[in-house]
């Protein structure tokens, strides 16, 4: 007989796991429906509109909903992978070498020499990136969007 | 003998350490039977309330979530140290990873030295305690890993998978931004462009929620559809995960990681202390092999776990956060003197986020609206159709101030550009034209389709003057452009072709204020001599007097009555453009 705590976190994951799955899928499903439109001629067929997504995620709203209060319930009634916490096995590493190589308290007089040294180096390569107009360049991109990065064009 | 002696001694020792360090584990093993490791370590709460700071902080432009647009002031040309997307709405600073990405696709002319000073001054000063503390995406990654699921816990296959973010960094963020770069003059930043999760989240969902871009999702193909899928998957992934992204895929640590053994910041281990038992090593969630490693975020979360209180958050010589309890605990004093730093800390802190949130809100767009000319007032001031529309122009300076104008026009362009959706009013109104091209011209104001663009006038590169008033009674294109934006790039050559093919259609591109000096050189070689192009500025004001929206490239299509036939932030292609022509004319 499955312990309730485990047979929890197995719906949970299952809820979680085709929530996911699901918005990947609508989001598929419309770009494959609207490429093929595009295909067929339609040159000002747009895949995605404000309406059509709106509708695929009312389509979801009940599993999304159900994911939303099940997971609630869970964090409510302190259910977990009790395992999160525990310690894991070294799994090939060496401790003894582990605490030779941990950074030490007392910063050494060579880590101090490289710290003011790219200190100076990082002002100086800056000063240089506003006098040569990097600085200029990452103010263009910023000021507006960037719709390749944000995955929009 | 002596030696025989000295070699009892050692043993001796060995085998005292040994015992010590035996205990030590078995206590560790004994406090987690006791469900002692189940409390998080003490300074969570901390970390958790600086994370949700920091994220606020970088995002304190919040009315650009209620507008829709983002923040472009000056403070866009430095970047913040964690992962946050500065096409975010709320950002008011850029992207450390994307403005690199941005710094290496223009290395052909321009050295990358100002991203890499300052990559190099925060990774130097904070190293990887920068995602441990202050990054957004480390903390919605840390958010989704509180659900309750099963969790994979590290092992020998996660360590290998660690690698996998300088196989990111090399291909994604280096060698594709540099390539297209040098060798194709298109900006491209491979990681936000194909990867990236923030961008998808906070730029792509963070703008699209808002009405105000609904033609924003007339852009959306496949690009969208893919880096949909990989921010679920890695949303997922979190969740069973510990900060998945941030262990396997993310650039940023990775670079970041580099300066972690010798970072200004971080945490160290007391060696006098240390007994050498793994317990933080095996308490830890992310994949170091020793406290303070290339892997290790300075969480902190370990020192919990250290019996031998030989761990510490370090500023230098100064220390952030120590063993508070225990027997190694530091002295009350000093605890004492350490929380009223942190007191005066966060007051200061609460200080600098209260003045942003009212700068970025309040302060700032105050100052702009009262410099920024009101489209209408530089309507009226050089139309000379304004005499028959003004009035309405006064009454509705733009169609977003008018929702029920912006539901129809976006019902219209629902699926279709509206002059296509409604050939008989087209036909219509370019009857209409025929015979009374330029005065016949009577409507709204604004720049929804069916609209009247307000009148401007602006200097064009290479000379002369454009005034829109002169071109009604022909049909006019403006597409609103930038050289950091690929797919205007792209776009570009049509219109040229265009041009060459319609001699009777005006084009004019209309670069972004931003860069706009720079639009000169790109151009200088491109040999496009039948395009107008004009550059806008902050006291032009073209593109908010025009209603655009920083999302590029816009195409605004204008018939032979000066009316807006089609207006949309999205590459078209060169067939899309003669349809869209055919239908104005
Ligand atoms: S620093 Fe780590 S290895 Fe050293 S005593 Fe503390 S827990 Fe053990
Ligand atoms: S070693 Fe300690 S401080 Fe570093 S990541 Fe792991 S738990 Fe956090």
């Amino acid at each position: 007989m499955m312990k309730p705590k485990k047979l929890y976190l197995i719906i949970e994951s299952a809820l979680l796991a085709l929530t996911a799955g699901l918005l990947a899928a609508a989001a598929v499903r419309m770009y494959v429906h609207g490429a093929a439109q595009i295909a067929s001629g339609d040159l000002f067929y747009y895949i995605y509109t404000r309406e059509k997504v709106g509708a695929a995620l009312l389509h979801l709203l009940p599993l999304i909903c159900a994911t939303a209060v099940f997971t609630v319930a869970g964090w409510v009634l302190g259910i977990r992978d009790e395992s999160a916490g525990k310690l894991v096995a070294m799994d090939g590493i060496d401790a003894k070498e582990s605490v030779k190589k941990a950074v030490p308290k007392k910063t050494g007089r060579r880590e101090r020499i490289l710290q003011s040294t790219i200190l100076i180096l990082a002002i100086v390569l800056i000063l240089l990136g506003i006098w040569n107009g990097g600085m200029g360049d990452v103010f263009d991109k910023g000021a507006a969007i960037c719709t390749e990065c944000v995955g929009l064009g | 003998m002596m030696r025989a002696a000295d070699t009892k001694m050692q043993t001796g020792n060995e085998r005292v350490r040994m015992d010590m360090e035996k205990e030590t584990i078995d206590s560790g093993e004994r406090k987690e039977k006791a469900g002692a490791h189940a409390q998080p370590a003490y300074g969570t709460f901390t970390r958790r309330l600086v994370q949700l700071y920091a994220a606020l902080l970088y995002n304190a432009n919040l009315k650009g979530f209620l507008d829709g647009h983002i923040y472009s002031g000056p403070l866009k040309s430095v970047c913040v140290p964690g992962f946050n997307c500065y096409s975010c709405p709320g950002a008011i600073a850029g992207c450390p990873l994307g403005s690199l990405q941005n710094a290496l696709n223009a290395s052909g002319h321009t050295a990358p030295w100002y991203m890499l000073g300052i990559l190099a001054l925060f990774g130097v000063v904070l190293g990887r305690t920068i995602c441990g503390w202050i990054c957004p995406l480390g903390l919605i990654q840390e958010l989704l890993h509180k659900l309750p699921v099963p969790k994979i816990k590290k092992s020998i296959v996660t360590r290998c998978l660690s690698y996998l973010k300088y196989v990111m960094l090399v291909v994604f963020v280096i060698a594709i931004p540099v390539w297209y770069g040098i060798n194709q003059g298109i900006p491209l930043p491979g990681f936000c462009k194909y990867i990236c999760p923030a961008g998808t989240l906070e730029g792509a969902v963070g703008l699209l929620q808002n009405k105000a871009n609904a033609t924003s999702f007339y852009q959306l193909k496949l690009l969208f559809t893919q880096k949909w899928v990989i921010m679920l998957i890695i949303g997922l992934a979190c969740a069973f995960c510990y900060r998945s992204f941030c262990r396997f895929l993310c650039p940023l640590g990775a670079i970041y990681g580099f300066f972690n053994r010798f970072c200004v910041v971080g945490v160290r281990v007391d060696t006098d202390r240390c007994n050498g038992c793994g317990l933080c090593v095996r308490r830890c969630q992310m994949d170091v092999k020793h406290v303070g490693d290339h892997e290790c975020i300075s969480c902190g979360e370990c020192m919990g776990s250290c019996a031998q209180g030989a761990i510490s958050i370090q500023a230098g010589r100064i220390t952030l956060a120590g063993p508070v309890s225990g027997k190694h605990a530091d002295p009350e004093p000093v605890i004492q003197k350490r929380r009223k730093l942190g007191r005066i800390a966060w007051g200061v802190a609460i200080a600098v986020l209260l003045f942003a949130l009212a700068w970025f809100n309040w302060i700032e767009p105050a100052q702009e609206a009262a410099k920024t000319p009101k489209p209408d007032q530089t309507a009226a001031a050089h139309s000379q159709t304004e005499t028959q529309s003004s009035e309405k122009a006064d009454a509705k300076p733009a169609a977003a101030a008018h929702p029920e104008t912006e539901a129809q026009s976006s019902e219209k362009a629902d699926t279709k550009p509206a002059a296509a959706a409604h050939p008989e009013t087209e036909t219509q109104s370019s009857e209409k034209a025929d015979v009374k091209p330029a005065a016949a011209a009577t409507g709204t104001i604004g720049s929804e389709v069916g609209d009247l663009l307000p009148d401007f006038r602006t200097e064009l590169l290479g000379g002369g003057q454009f005034q829109l008033s002169d071109y009604r009674g022909q049909v006019v294109i403006l597409n609103l452009w930038a050289t950091t934006c690929a797919p205007c790039i792209e776009e570009l050559p049509y219109y040229e072709k265009l041009k060459v093919a319609h001699p009777d259609v005006e084009i004019l591109a209309i670069h972004h204020r931003a860069g706009a000096k720079k639009a000169e050189n790109f151009l200088a070689d491109k040999g496009w001599d039948h395009l107008d192009i004009a550059l806008d500025s902050k006291e032009k004001g073209l593109f908010s007097l025009l209603g655009a929206s920083d999302a590029m490239p816009q195409t605004i299509v204008l018939n032979k009555e000066g009316k807006i036939t089609y207006n949309v932030q999205v590459p078209l292609t060169y067939e899309q453009l003669e349809e869209l022509v055919s239908q104005a004319s």
